[in-house]
């Protein structure tokens, strides 16, 4: 591989172009700015109706999911290990996904469907199924439509599917954060706020097991086919697995949400579905992540290849470096004892520093570059 | 992310200008599509659902005979023609079981049972209530709040109860509590200031017929 093709991987998928938030000219930046401020102002008024009762409710959920946010922040970033998201945009995402999907859109669209339902077909139908049929219409909407704006935001930044299913899962990272939260404060009014502190840490802990399942793998899921949708420079336009990755991700929440009901209220098929449903998300997102990462890792392989041939990075480094966790992995257990494994390790890290630092020069040399590559040098056992 | 200068730092910023030509009001067009989706589902969720469901009204006629159950626990015996508002008639629960709220209307008057574990008394229930509502800033609520000292009342299986007035800016009512083992009980009745005799008998009889499961009576 050549230096052209190095610098037409990194054009095609806009790999280290910064990310602008303010931009007055854009439409999306404006609808963007108001769904979350209008999030933020619908979560105000709800903490203040209830603050003065339960803010030991609030504090205690609020800080087990703040540290449970670090948690599946540090895994989807460790997931992002190509074409890297630069940190505004994930920010951007999570913000959407925490403020605007959640109390601008679903808070109000699910209040009046779950509403509607019951008076059409029942409190019964509404308890049962009410949930399910309503949740991934303005939930999933929600948290997709944050892609569709940062997609329109950074159009030089997320160029394919994976940015998508990137940007996605911090989308419903943030939902997800906010939502359980949110739903710790909820419970703290169960049992007549008798035992507030009781109430709300049983629901986290309900949604601690089970939040790992749900919105940020939908929303990875919905992401991806956003992108594939609307189509990119480096992502032609494929509209039926767009929709059909979309309406998956519906399928996979509306069933997880309906289990009682499809269940018929037996407690065994509702543990049943919640670990089927469980094992197909995952298949399910682990599928798409491979469907996705190819592109991401051809490109990590055309900036590199050059570094490769000039013998600045092994081929078995290149290969470590393009590949999946497998190919890290036996590149790392190559490593004869404990300190060469750990060289090894950081010849990898400082490797992906210069593919970045390749990627925010557009491929040419810079100083930043020779610097990154003498690290590189440095750090040769 | 790198700060960028230089030439490549002028392409990117190039690459970002938005060209008169190219704008509409203001703006990029090519933002305008995919803004415009985004808020035409704002506009469905936060106003075209709620206006429709606004809209349906549904009576739900109590019918003589027919009984609510609140919960897995309580059940009440609601006045023949009052309207069901939400809950679910003892007989035909749902896969998720009986909600643990049921309110019906009866002559402009709301009567609403929650059930829910309780470890106390009534009286220690009713005193929670209360925390509960002076603690909450409902937005809407007309200003109801716990008045005034409790008083002793009883269902129809004598079971004792506590209550108290429940005074809002355009209405008044009657929140009372009773304990059932562990399930707690709150019923909260609230109407215009005045209604007809036979409205406030046939609700004081709702009251007393609020009692456990299995109670037999």
């Amino acid at each position: 591989m050549t230096i052209a093709t190095r610098e037409a991987a990194i054009a095609r998928t806009g790999w280290g172009n910064p990310f602008h938030f303010w931009q007055p000219r854009n439409a999306c930046f404006w609808v963007y700015v108001l769904g979350v401020g209008y999030g933020v102002w619908v979560l105000a008024g709800t903490i203040n109706q209830g603050i003065r009762l339960y803010a030991p409710a609030l504090t205690a959920s609020a800080v087990v999911f703040a540290v449970y946010a670090v948690l599946f922040w540090w895994f989807t970033e460790r997931i992002d290990r190509y074409s890297k998201q630069p940190l505004a945009l994930v920010v951007a995402a999570f913000v959407w996904g925490g403020f605007a999907a959640t109390w601008a859109i679903a808070l109000a669209g699910n209040s009046a469907l779950l509403d509607l339902y019951g008076k059409l077909f029942g409190q019964s139908f509404q308890q049962a199924f009410g949930a399910g049929l309503t949740a991934p219409i303005f939930e999933e909407l929600g948290k997709a439509s944050g892609v569709l704006l940062l997609l329109f935001l950074a159009p030089r930044v997320v160029r394919t599917a994976y940015d998508g299913f990137i940007v996605g899962a911090f989308c419903g990272l943030g939902f997800e954060i906010l939502e359980d939260i949110s739903y710790g404060l909820n419970s703290a009014s169960a049992e007549f706020g008798s035992d507030q502190l009781g109430t709300s840490l049983h629901t986290v802990g309900l949604r601690l097991l089970t939040g790992f399942s749900s919105h940020i793998l939908y929303s990875a899921i919905a992401g991806a086919g956003v992108v594939y949708l609307a189509g990119t420079p480096a992502q032609p336009r494929r509209l039926g697995r767009g929709l059909g990755l979309i309406l998956t991700a519906m399928l996979l929440h509306g069933l997880w949400d309906a289990n009682v009901g499809l269940a018929d209220g037996n407690g065994t098929l509702v543990l049943l579905f919640i670990i089927v449903e469980i094992l197909a998300g995952f298949a399910i997102v682990i599928a798409v992540f491979h469907l996705t990462v190819r592109p991401e890792r051809e490109a990590m392989r055309a900036v590199m290849a050059p570094e490769a041939d000039s013998g600045v990075i092994t081929p078995e480094e290149l290969d470590a470096l393009s590949g999946g966790w497998r190919q890290r992995y036996h590149y790392r257990k190559g490593g004869h004892g404990r300190a060469a494994r750990r060289a090894r390790h950081h010849r990898l890290e400082a490797a992906h520093d210069l593919a970045d630092q390749l990627a925010a020069s557009g491929g040419r040399e810079s100083p930043r570059v020779d610097f990154a590559r003498s690290e590189l040098e440095r750090l040769t056992p | 992310m790198p700060i960028m200068t230089g030439l490549h730092a002028e392409e990117r910023w190039r690459a970002n200008w938005v060209p008169v030509d190219r704008r509409r009001l203001g703006m990029d067009r090519r933002t305008l599509v995919p803004a415009g989706l985004v808020v035409l589902l704002f506009v469905v969720a936060v106003w075209i659902v709620p206006a429709i469901n606004d809209r349906v009204s549904v009576d739900d006629p109590i019918e003589a005979g027919d009984v609510i159950q609140v919960g897995p626990d309580v059940r009440f015996v609601p006045v023949a023609g009052a309207n069901l508002l939400t809950g679910v008639r003892q007989g035909r629960p749902g896969p998720a079981g009986y909600p643990g709220t049921a309110a019906v209307s009866y002559g402009g008057v709301t009567f609403e049972v929650v059930a829910d574990t309780y470890r106390g008394t009534p009286a220690q229930l009713l005193a929670q209530i209360k925390k509960t509502n002076e603690g909450l800033r409902v937005p809407d609520d007309a200003g109801f709040h716990v008045t005034g000292d409790p008083v002793t009342v009883t269902n129809g299986r004598g079971d004792q109860g506590a209550a108290a007035d429940f005074e809002g800016t355009n209405g008044t009512g009657l929140v009372a509590a009773f304990v059932f083992g562990e399930t707690g009980v709150e019923v909260e009745i609230v109407g215009p200031r005045e209604v007809p005799d036979s409205v406030a008998r046939q609700v004081a009889g709702m009251l007393q017929t609020v009692e456990p499961i299995g109670s037999g009576s």
